[in-house]
């Protein structure tokens, strides 16, 4: 009897305490339903509309992702988006790791490199975007100019077509400070022993980055890659700002596609026809990165 | 922090009650950020006298993020309930925000007015303010593309001037070459440092040409998209040779030195290839007076008619518009600044600031307003085309421009090009199509 007079207790304790949690946690899952659950279920139904964003949308079921199919312009912006994920993501984890790694020498002056190496970032993408229209000009350009020192003839960055989507590739890199403080507090996590114990074993740099710094940095890694491929399949900014898509629809990425189709051609259903399914790719290759994960990450500090 | 609140709504519902006892409705007016300097100054300057005139209304001028074509702030925020009263919305798209269901019919308004605006408004622009022959927007300022030459540069380039003179008509597009080209001038690398002319810099849009050869665009009568036109595919081809000549990467490679296009928005007006002879012929508007006045006021020039085969005379206007948005506050009082604003008094601060032209026929004949330079503009208005004011008007914009890229790379051909156009926009434009 008493025992299962404490047992109820318990019980009333225990969702006493998850309702308790919930309460403490409730500004997050009020946040999470209204501002995600809420829009991403909406947009699969206005995704199955033909709507202008005003009056009523109007059911038409999979029409538009029937459409969908047959728009070459679509898969050409899927193509250029994937392009520039492929190359931006790991050219980014590279970037990151290099900054992070300048960041953690020991120097005296080493608050001010930081500072450096972090400013680029702080610049709004827009901002960056404006000023990089100046600097990758064929002409006059700066980036050009330095080109010119290694000899290499003059590049049209954002004219020509086999470079403008490596031209947004660049730009993104400018934004590498923000994940290099990551990468950097998980350099400073690594236990200094294990650095004494690969010297005294004869363990020159390069071995010592190899075989502890890498492997230990691979959860950040990780993190770095889920998010970098989802703000890269997002990648909207740079080619809003400085080629509006072109030329020749070389950079027209999906996320542009999105917004021209909603706020430009009033087509609000379709283009949410197309984010939801930007949205399941992305979902896609989230769960193949962390799947591949146990493969290459390593948890094991000890 | 109770009594911090208590403050602030003090201070609110005292800022609220003020309001209210002056008697001021206010009327949210939003200019898009891609206007001209100028122009964002006239209508400005016109908010203003409007409020002076009418003190019980308060004109409030807000600047925001947006283009002719891209109303992106403006569509959400109106769809939020936070929208502007009265915007400025590029007069071609009317016809496609009215279908969206962004703006509010003026057609009862209209009627309670002792005068038909329809007749007081040019043809050309009031056609293109209605939408299933419902008025939408009130035209603000009309203009018109015409060459525009330096003559500095052609004189040093030994070239007789009076061929331009506009009394000659149009001239042929082979004898244009002919001319253009001798202007050119390449670097030691062969990346030129001058193009006599690059048809598609500036106002030389797929519309400029098509219209030159005398093409049409939209057919009226079958609702269908014209854009294989022979007369299109013609200018189309223009463009095409013309890109082929000077060889499209070299032509590319300068327009993006010395225009930075499609960022044009990024260029002073100052470094416009025009005003600093980087070319010496231009395709643009009426309205560059405003702006040479303060960059260039020493610039020798001319202007004439668009080359054009067998001395057809042709142009196309565009302008502005003021539109009451859905979900105005106050409609009656919008509709009245609307008058204002694309009345008389506006209409006449936009020409004298922006080097707009005026689209009230009575206006058109008041001479005193305008400075010589503007008669060869207003003489063409009577001939001026506009593109066809379609509700899938902006999409079929871009695709134009898109073909336009694909000709003047010489990576595709007119005619494939352009029917690519008509296959992406034409099953837009049957959703419309009764």
């Amino acid at each position: 009897m008493t025992m299962k007079l404490r047992h109820h207790r318990g019980v009333a304790k225990d969702i006493r305490s998850l309702l308790l949690g919930l309460l403490f946690i409730s500004p997050w899952i009020f946040g999470f339903f209204l501002f995600l659950a809420y829009p991403v279920f909406s947009n699969f139904h206005l995704g199955m509309t033909e709507y202008s964003g005003f009056g009523e949308p109007e059911w038409i079921g999979l029409k538009n992702y029937q459409e969908l199919f047959h728009d070459s312009l679509f898969w050409t912006s899927l193509c250029n988006t994937f392009y520039y994920v492929i190359l931006a993501v790991p050219l980014g984890v590279v970037v990151a790791i290099v900054l992070a790694l300048a960041m953690n020498q020991r120097v005296r002056e080493v608050s001010t490199y930081r500072a450096l190496l972090y400013i680029p970032s702080i610049a709004p993408t827009f901002a960056l975007s404006m000023m990089l229209i100046w600097i990758l000009n064929p002409r006059y350009g700066l980036f050009n100019y330095i080109l010119g020192f290694l000899h290499i003839p003059a590049i049209n960055w954002l004219g020509d077509t086999r470079f403008s989507k490596l031209a947004i590739v660049l730009v993104a890199q400018f934004g590498a400070g923000q994940i290099a403080l990551i990468f950097l507090a998980a350099l400073r996590a690594i236990p200094p022993h294990l650095y004494d114990a690969a010297s005294l074993d004869g363990a020159g740099a390069w071995r010592k980055f190899w075989y502890i710094t890498l492997p230990l940095l691979t959860p950040t890694i990780l993190y770095d890659i889920i998010i970098g491929v989802g703000l890269g399949l997002q990648v909207f900014v740079p080619a809003y700002i400085m080629t509006d898509g072109g030329p020749l629809n070389s950079t027209m990425f999906t996320a542009l596609y999105i917004y021209k189709n909603a706020f430009e051609y009033g087509r609000v259903g379709f283009a949410a026809a197309v984010s939801g399914l930007l949205f399941l790719i992305n979902a896609t290759v989230a769960v193949i990165t962390f799947w591949s994960s146990r493969y290459w990450v390593n948890y094991n500090l000890e | 922090m109770k009594s911090q609140i208590k403050t602030l709504f003090a201070i609110g519902s005292f800022l609220w009650f003020t309001g209210g006892a002056y008697g001021q409705t206010e009327i949210k007016f939003w200019l898009n950020s891609s206007l001209a300097a100028n122009e964002k100054n006239a209508y400005q300057k016109a908010a203003e006298e409007f409020g002076q005139k009418n003190p019980k209304f308060k004109v409030n001028v807000e600047v925001v993020p947006g283009s002719e074509t891209d109303v992106a702030k403006l569509m959400t925020a109106v769809r939020s309930g936070a929208g502007p009263d009265v915007a400025v919305v590029d007069r071609f798209t009317i016809a496609q925000r009215a279908a969206t269901g962004l703006l509010v019919d003026l057609t009862p308004l209209m009627k309670k007015e002792s005068k038909d605006l329809s007749q007081e408004y040019s043809e050309g622009p009031w056609r293109e303010v209605l939408y299933q022959n419902k008025a939408y927007a009130l035209p603000t300022n009309t203009d018109a593309r015409v060459l525009f030459y330096n003559k500095q540069l052609l004189k040093e380039a030994g070239i007789d001037l009076s061929e331009f003179d506009p009394a000659k008509g149009p001239m042929d597009p082979k004898r244009f070459q002919e001319i253009a080209f001798k202007l050119n001038q390449a670097d030691s690398s062969g990346a030129y440092t001058r193009i006599g002319f690059v048809p598609w810099l500036e106002q030389g849009w797929g519309y400029t040409w098509g219209y030159a050869f005398g093409g049409s665009f939209f057919d009226f009568a079958n609702c269908k998209l014209t854009a294989t036109d022979p007369g299109v595919v013609k200018g189309y081809q223009f463009l095409y040779d013309w890109a082929k000549a000077l060889n499209p990467r070299k032509a590319r490679n300068f327009v993006d030195t010395y225009w930075q296009w499609p960022s044009v928005g990024t260029l002073p007006d100052a470094q416009m290839p025009f005003f600093t002879g980087r070319v010496a012929f231009v395709i643009t508007g009426n309205w560059i007076f405003a702006t040479m006045k303060e960059v260039a006021p020493n610039l020798d020039y001319g202007v004439t008619y668009i080359p054009a085969p067998n001395g057809l005379k042709s142009t196309w206007s565009g302008g502005w518009s003021v539109a009451i948005l859905q979900g105005a506050k106050n409609v009656e009082a919008a509709y009245e600044f609307l008058r204002f604003v694309a009345g008389e008094e506006g209409q006449t601060l936009l020409v004298k600031k922006a080097a707009s032209l005026p689209t009230i026929k009575a206006l058109m004949q008041n001479k005193d307003l305008f400075a010589p330079e503007y008669s060869f503009f207003l003489s063409l208005l009577p001939v001026s085309k506009s593109r066809p004011p379609l509700p899938v008007g902006a999409l079929y914009w871009d695709k134009l421009k898109e073909a336009e890229e694909a000709v003047i790379t010489n990576s595709e051909m007119p005619e494939e090009a352009l029917k690519a156009v008509v296959e992406a926009v034409q099953p837009q434009m049957d959703r419309f199509c009764k």
